[in-house]
């Protein structure tokens, strides 16, 4: 059984420059248990699913479309319901910890909040509850740190705090943006490790965002690569990365591949002047005449006229 | 945290010898001779004044020595806390500031809360509902709000709440009810900026990545805002305050005056029109000594405020 249900969601933002659609008809599925990525240059879209899911978009957002979570559609819940659900059934890390934590308070009250934040607990216990999320997260001598401010704390220590927030209700989905982006390369390492370790413990799902193709690799099971707001290609990861079909797919992996650097010639279309027929056709070195009339379906998990051919 | 305060302390003397300097150059070239004043006082009326007992006072007083002996000697006897007398009654003026401290103190605290009970909610409020009815509101008030003098603002309170109510008295100090209209002028007459600064710093805040967390966390929206954002938005916002009530010293004295409040503003006023000098000097000592004890003030609520200011003190020392 499916733990969350994406279908048909749109979102668009009316600006002073008029409405840009973010996101069009886009579908995904997640078991339970399961993780699975999205992928895509940056401004194509990933962080808008993950603020849909937990209704966190800014007010000119509009949002259609229906976000099953456990039988309930996300985006018609009152406030006070979805907010029951944030940070207990869904948590969500985001990229560059130390602008996500409130610097006036201490780590530790910023962690027992959470643990207070859904009645998990007394007040009294929730400083106890918070060292051990702090110990479970990996962060040496919690009792001591938890009276620190998040100034006094690493950039890798500072996304364990994070996590522990996120941790507090051990949710069944946990929505992770970005959560190696600003780190030292070793300290990525140990939090892959960390959340990888976290997600299998407690039987989580979670749905990864990240342009970081490895960490992707490593954390998980299937993969969704996005361009321009919508889904290209899906599937299993391994089958994916191994044998990418879309040319934006193989575009991307071929980016980072062992003899050196090829960037992808051009840059993700402006939201607000989508090419006509396939998004991609500007870019993609197989272009044919159909491509640059009608838009391409997703079908069996490719979003492209060609891909038997090549 | 001792170094600091220490250098606050040197700065507050600094300010004190520039100010009161500036006063002293300035009355000894307004108009007014201060030893006729005093035989006026002394001796009654001017048609009774020969030029030699004029002359005679101004040596006796030492009235007669250049303007930067006058001004050492002046600063010499304010460590002894001796601020000389009264030209006009002959009373210490240390003794009558101090008897006209309590009223001022208690009208600028007064005013501090109108102040702070306006500005806080209303920009907390317009920052929340940005771009609703009640954001334009608060705008047109605020423009409403800078643009009033005090002095027409206060005459404007008096007519309608005093003269057309009849609920509240027009002027004095016989109790609490007198308080509330001068409190009231000077409140508004500095909410209205501070309340576009709340809602420009608690905007900035609210576009804070650690919102989002405290929104993700699941947290309720009053805790979002009157806990995680507030308090960050308190740093500027605390700023402000501080200044705002040299504002308010400044308002006090012609707020005491037209609602014969008897505190330090009025008895500036009274000094001036009298050329009291060694009062003026007083009431100027005395305020800037004020002005520069709540800055301090400000400085140490960061500390409180903001963990990283505690730190960076706790690591420069």
């Amino acid at each position: 059984m499916n733990l969350l249900h994406i279908n048909d969601l749109h979102v668009n933002f009316s600006t002073k420059a008029g409405q840009v659609r973010v996101l069009s008809g886009f579908c995904l599925d997640i078991e339970k248990g399961s993780s699975i990525c999205l992928v895509g240059e940056s401004g194509c879209g990933k962080t808008i699913v993950a603020l849909s899911i937990m209704r966190l978009l800014p007010e000119n957002a509009q949002v259609s479309g229906e976000i099953q979570f456990k039988d309930r559609d996300l985006l018609i819940l009152e406030k006070e319901e979805i907010r029951q659900i944030r940070g207990h059934e869904i948590s969500m890390i985001f990229e560059q910890p130390a602008s996500c934590l409130n610097p006036v308070f201490t780590v530790g009250d910023q962690i027992a909040e959470s643990v207070r934040a859904n009645g998990l607990c007394k007040k009294n216990e929730a400083r106890d509850a918070a060292i051990e999320l702090m110990r479970l997260t990996g962060i040496p001598s919690p009792k001591k740190r938890f009276d620190q401010y998040p100034h006094e704390f690493s950039g890798g220590m500072l996304q364990r705090v994070m996590i522990s927030i996120a941790m507090a209700s051990k949710p069944a989905l946990l929505i992770a943006d970005e959560p190696t982006t600003s780190l030292d390369v070793t300290v990525q390492a140990q939090i892959v490790e960390l959340i990888k370790d976290l997600i299998t413990k407690f039987g989580m799902s979670l749905l990864l965002i990240t342009h970081d193709l490895g960490v992707a690799a490593e954390l998980c099971r299937d993969v969704a690569v996005m361009y321009a707001g919508e889904i290209v290609e899906s599937g299993c990861l391994n089958e994916v990365f191994r044998h990418p079909k879309h040319p934006y797919t193989k575009a991307l992996l071929r980016a980072i591949s062992d003899d050196g650097l090829r960037p992808i010639k051009g840059s993700v279309p402006e939201l607000t002047n989508l090419p006509e027929g396939c998004w991609f056709h500007p870019r993609c070195p197989f272009a044919e005449d159909q491509c640059r009339l009608s838009k391409p379906e997703l079908k069996n998990g490719i979003r492209c006229h060609l891909w038997k051919k090549n | 945290m001792w170094r600091y305060l220490f250098g606050r302390l040197l700065l507050l003397i600094i300010v004190v010898i520039g100010v009161t300097a500036l006063t002293f150059l300035m009355m000894y070239y307004t108009p007014g001779d201060p030893a006729a004043i005093i035989a006026i006082a002394r001796y009654g009326g001017p048609e009774s004044l020969s030029s030699d007992l004029i002359s005679w006072i101004r040596h006796q007083e030492g009235l007669d020595a250049p303007i930067y002996i006058q001004y050492a000697k002046w600063l010499h006897h304010i460590f002894y806390l001796d601020m000389g007398r009264s030209l006009i009654t002959d009373e210490p003026v240390f003794d009558k500031i101090f008897s006209r401290f309590p009223a001022t103190l208690q009208l600028a605290l007064a005013s501090m809360l109108i102040y702070l009970l306006i500005a806080i909610p209303i920009g907390i409020l317009s920052a929340v509902k940005q771009n609703s009815l009640i954001d334009y509101l608060s705008d047109i008030g605020v423009l409403v709000g800078v643009s009033m003098p005090s002095f027409w603002l206060a005459l404007i309170l008096i007519l309608f709440f005093s003269i057309y109510l009849g609920w509240l008295p027009v002027c004095g100090s016989q109790g609490l009810s007198y308080l509330i209209l001068p409190a009231t002028t000077l409140g508004i007459g500095i909410a209205a900026t501070t309340t576009r600064i709340v809602r420009s710093s608690m905007l900035d805040v609210l576009g804070q990545n650690y919102i989002r967390t405290a929104r993700a966390k699941g947290l309720k929206e009053a805790i979002v805002i009157g806990k995680h954002a507030l308090k960050n938005a308190m740093i500027p916002i605390v700023t402000i305050a501080g200044l705002q009530f040299a504002s308010l010293l400044e308002g006090a004295v012609v707020v005491e005056t037209i609602f014969a409040w008897p505190g330090v503003g009025r008895l500036l006023v009274d000094s001036i029109n009298q050329r009291d000098f060694p009062m003026i000097q007083g009431c100027v000592l005395f305020i800037a000594i004020i002005f520069v004890l709540a800055n301090l003030l400000v400085d140490c609520s960061y500390v409180y405020l903001d963990p990283r200011v505690r730190y960076n003190r706790r690591h420069q020392v």
